[in-house]
């Protein structure tokens, strides 16, 4: 028995899985359509806390895969102003879970 | 002066939620009504207080249909909260409309003048607080990707410097959680944050960042990074606006508005200077004759009296905040349609003086009246008004502080008790209060001494 397991759960706790990956994509997709639909109010709170809450719990019922921290998804915005010593900004090497 | 970013107003839409904030006015009267209706059935089925204050009165729930039909439910004050209703089963008393299995988040006053009061929140409560803070922040024009320095009480079991921190949060801005004390007790700490993050937002007291541009500019001599400034907790003079939009070096020096029992009234300027947004669908409100406590109209001063129409948990209805406010019917220029306060909320009753004029009138002076004088004078560094009764006096007593040890002080209080009298219109008596007496506020200024309180 491994210590961290790396296998994708089964029975109930995959159907909570599916569930939450299902609510997952419909989240993306209401708030990506929010922000161009001009509706802050529904896009940001989507984006800045369900999302980033939903990702983690999914992360940790799919293996406690430790991914979610990087996803593209929940990139927010560079931040206006400037540094004290330059701009931060440079594209993030990801690292796939299933090759280490 | 410097405009801030002008891709704060390009980037992203005016509006928060530009539905209800742009709704034709008798709309949003309706849905007002609407929700007024139903939370007033809403505590009188749930809370026992409410229950009793209404049988009380002789009033049913189906008698409220409208704004105009709140004065037949006797308003209540903070007093009556701290002795009549959160009084017996402790902490709450009679006041809940939710049983606790619903409270989400627990915050009280400071107790200062007795035992302290309580509030809680139900986490949709508390998520629509957040909402409308962020409608307040985005129309000071805050957006996604700015670094917020909150310099707001973090402590104290006070509930509004987490609740700015999570909403700055929940629009995707970066937040420091600086709080207010460092700013007068590690002054240091609050220089390497400014220096080293250049936050572009920060938000405190009018008090606490005048205090903070004097030290930076003065003392430090850095340059403030701040794009967007928002005040809260005291009123936003406006003297003390424009050296803050002097020393900060930009325009957009707001003033917000909220109290702690009914966290939907916050309200807040926007670009267009026009005066304080209240938002209407969330909670209603009358200006009341502070003597005869009757109704007024637009443009008449009075006491803010507040109908919260989301407090569930412990509901408002009718609250007396005892402060002095005055309203105009919009739409703004902004296109916003919510009413509006051309002055914000002018402080607590009890910080009026009411003084026999020069001209031999009664005069009533708030603490803005003298800060507006005593601001264009560098060589003052503070001041506090004394008041020896409750109300009624034969001068106005003011504390000045100066920045320097004057050669003569005496002369110097007489110098100012004439300029504040001349600009006044009210004899003046000036007490000298020699360098470093009055203390800079860790949190809010004290604007009033009540000597008279001492004596009682």
């Amino acid at each position: 028995m491994p210590l961290v397991p790396e296998q994708p759960p089964e029975g109930v706790e995959r159907e909570i899985l599916d569930l939450l990956r299902e609510a997952w994509g419909k989240l993306v997709e209401a708030s990506d359509k929010s922000l161009r639909a001009g509706l802050p109010f529904a896009a940001l709170p989507i984006k800045t806390m369900i999302l980033p809450v939903l990702r983690e719990i999914i992360s940790q019922l799919d293996g406690f895969r430790n991914d979610f921290v990087a996803e593209p998804e929940l990139e927010l915005w560079p931040r206006i102003g400037e540094y004290a010593g330059g701009r931060l900004d440079f594209e993030v090497k990801r690292v796939r879970w299933e090759e280490v | 002066m410097a405009r801030p970013d002008p891709k704060r107003r390009e980037a992203w839409p005016l509006y928060w939620d530009r539905r209800v904030e742009t709704m034709p006015w008798d709309e949003l009267v309706r849905l007002a009504e609407k929700k007024l209706r139903y939370i007033v059935s809403f505590a009188y089925h749930n809370s026992r207080f409410y229950h009793r204050h209404l049988d009380e009165a002789g009033v049913s729930p189906g008698d409220i249909r409208g704004i105009s039909d709140l004065p037949k439910i006797p308003f209540i004050v903070k007093d009556d909260v701290r002795h009549k209703i959160q009084t017996e089963p402790i902490p709450y008393g009679l006041h809940p409309g939710l049983p606790d299995s619903y409270h989400y988040k627990i915050a009280t006053s400071t107790g200062t003048t007795g035992r302290p009061t309580y509030n809680t929140w139900s986490p949709g409560e508390e998520a629509y607080a957040r909402d409308i803070i962020a409608r307040n922040f985005w129309a000071m024009m805050m957006r996604p990707g700015d670094v917020y320095l909150n310099a707001w009480r973090m402590d104290f079991n006070y509930a509004w410097g987490v609740r700015f921190y999570k909403t700055a949060w929940m629009m995707g801005m970066k937040v420091v959680p600086h709080g207010s004390t460092p700013i007068a007790t590690m002054p240091q700490l609050t220089r390497r944050t400014i220096e080293e993050l250049r936050p572009t937002v920060v938000g405190g007291t009018p008090s606490g960042l005048y205090h903070l541009a004097r030290m930076m500019v003065e003392e430090w001599g850095i340059e403030p990074p701040f794009q967007v400034v928002h005040t809260a907790g005291e009123p936003l003079v406006r003297e003390v606006r424009k050296k803050l939009q002097d020393i900060y070096n930009t325009e957009y020096v707001f003033d917000f508005f909220g109290f702690s029992e009914v966290p939907f009234t916050e309200m807040s300027e926007d670009p267009w200077f026009e005066g304080d947004h209240w938002w209407f669908d969330a909670a209603v409100f009358e200006i009341l004759d502070p003597d005869t406590k009757e109704p007024m109209g637009p443009g008449e001063r009075g006491e803010l009296v507040v109908t919260s129409l989301i407090n569930h948990t412990l509901p408002i209805i009718r609250f007396n905040v005892e402060d002095i406010a005055e309203y105009r019917l919009g739409p703004g220029g902004c296109g916003r349609t919510h009413p509006m306060f051309p002055y914000g909320v002018l402080g607590r009753e009890e910080w009026l003086v009411k003084v026999k004029g020069l001209d031999g009138r009664f005069h009533y002076v708030l603490p803005w009246d003298v800060e507006a004088v005593v601001r264009e004078f560098p060589e003052i560094k503070d001041y506090q008004i004394i008041k020896k009764t409750r109300l009624e006096h034969d001068k106005l007593y003011v504390r000045l502080e100066p920045k320097q040890e004057p050669r003569d002080p005496d002369e110097w209080a007489r110098r100012f008790e004439e300029e504040l009298s001349k600009r006044l219109g009210v004899p003046v008596k000036v007490e000298y209060a020699p360098p470093g007496t009055i203390q800079p506020p860790v949190w809010k200024k004290t604007y009033v001494v009540h000597e008279w309180k001492a004596r009682k």
